[in-house]
């Protein structure tokens, strides 16, 4: 016998700001868009690159051009994102045990500070040799 | 019933009657309540005393089936978990889990999920099938430990209720599928990893996993499927490049 059937699937649309109805929702769109920042430091690099192929004139502007408070603002979020992807990357480090200690994984916040205490020093190493001292 | 004194709480739920409304609708509802009630007894309350229409699912009321997910404001929880005395807005909104087509009320379509688990090939799969004569294969307590924390998935979908990247695109594996997977990779008795790999590690299977983390956390078992998706990731990237590198190495 064939039974009249009034299955409707009712599929809800999602709204545009999902994203805003839970912090870490919110902190996942902010590292996504850390990539944004992370390929136009990138395109500020060539742009450096290619003033420096104009000669010292055009490289000069380029450092006037670079020191301006516009660019330093800019500079600064740039940074601030680069820090937000790196320090959320590195918390994923302890989500794959590697290897293990006595048959169980490390310990979450001992992979996670093991690998930011690696970052950190060479991100000083690199700054030593750029710009020497201490 | 409500005498003097009782106290009372509000629900909001959200209805869902494909035979009548073209669309959901909010319903209200005022209920007596005690501290120790949970959703899923409000539910029950409203289906008994007030309205018999009310739909969803629900069976062991102790955590452990997995059928009782609800959003509840806007969070994915079990309700025969969560108490009311735990959340603090009132009314107390209750809708079906995200992600999913809305069949009746709070009751969801699971089909998309049962394909996704079956998508990643969750049995144990042998090169060389022993004889039955020669008995169970074996495994000692460390091996089970091993994959224990994947297998303790109870397929309440809150997972996928979870993720944007499955809100975004229903062809995404998701959570609790690439959990399982892990779970048939990381057992000692399985032969099948190649195959079972070459089955999630794809565009739509765990490479699409944007680790937004909030699977694990809303899964009420602890089995951290973000955790999980990482692993594969990292194992199915070590396959790829150990076949670069020693391409005649056997794996
Ligand atoms: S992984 Fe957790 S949240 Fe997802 S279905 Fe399994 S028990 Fe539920
Ligand atoms: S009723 Fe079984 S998990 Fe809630």
């Amino acid at each position: 016998m064939a039974v009249e059937t009034v299955r409707k699937p009712y599929v809800r649309q999602r709204s545009a700001w999902w994203w805003t109805k839970n912090p870490r929702y919110v902190l996942f769109q902010f590292r996504e868009l850390s990539s944004v920042f992370v390929v136009l430091y990138a395109f500020l690099v060539l742009w450096q690159l290619w003033a420096l192929r104009g000669g010292s004139d055009a490289y000069y502007a380029f450092l006037v051009m670079w020191y301006s408070r516009p660019m330093m603002a800019l500079n600064a979020v740039i940074l601030a994102f680069a820090i937000l992807h790196s320090v959320t990357w590195f918390a994923l480090t302890a989500k794959v045990p590697l290897f293990r200690i006595k048959g169980r994984p490390p310990p979450a916040a001992l992979v996670i500070g093991a690998s930011l205490a690696i970052w950190v020093a060479l991100s000083l190493l690199i700054v030593k040799l750029l710009y020497g001292g201490f | 019933m409500a005498d003097r004194g009782t106290k009372m709480i509000k629900l909001r739920i959200s209805r869902y009657r494909p035979e009548r409304s073209g669309e959901p609708f909010d319903q209200e509802f005022t209920i007596p309540y005690r501290d120790d009630m949970v959703v899923l007894d409000a539910l029950n309350y409203i289906k008994d005393h007030i309205d018999p229409t009310l739909t969803y699912r629900w069976s062991c009321r102790m955590g452990i089936c997995g059928s009782c997910g609800a959003n509840v404001d806007g969070t994915p929880k079990l309700t025969c978990a969560l108490y009311l005395r735990d959340l603090k807005k009132r009314p107390v909104l209750i809708e079906p889990l995200a992600n999913f087509a809305v069949l009746k009320d709070l009751v969801v379509d699971i089909e998309p999920f049962m394909e996704k688990l079956e998508a990643a090939k969750p049995y144990i799969i042998r090169k060389d099938e022993r004889p039955i004569e020669r008995g169970e294969y074996r495994q000692t307590p460390e091996e089970l430990e091993l994959y224990r924390q994947q297998s303790l998935c109870i397929n309440c979908m809150l997972c996928y209720s979870a993720c944007p990247v499955y809100g975004h695109d229903e062809k995404f594996l998701g959570p609790a599928a690439s959990a399982l997977a892990l779970r048939y990779e990381l057992d000692s008795r399985d032969q099948g990893s190649e195959e079972r790999l070459a089955a999630v590690a794809t565009e739509h299977g765990i490479w699409q996993c944007t680790f937004v983390g909030e699977c694990s956390v809303v899964c009420p078992k602890h089995v951290d499927p973000a955790g999980a998706i990482q692993q594969l990731k990292a194992l199915a990237a070590t396959r790829l490049m150990k076949a670069m590198l020693l391409p005649l190495a056997p794996r």
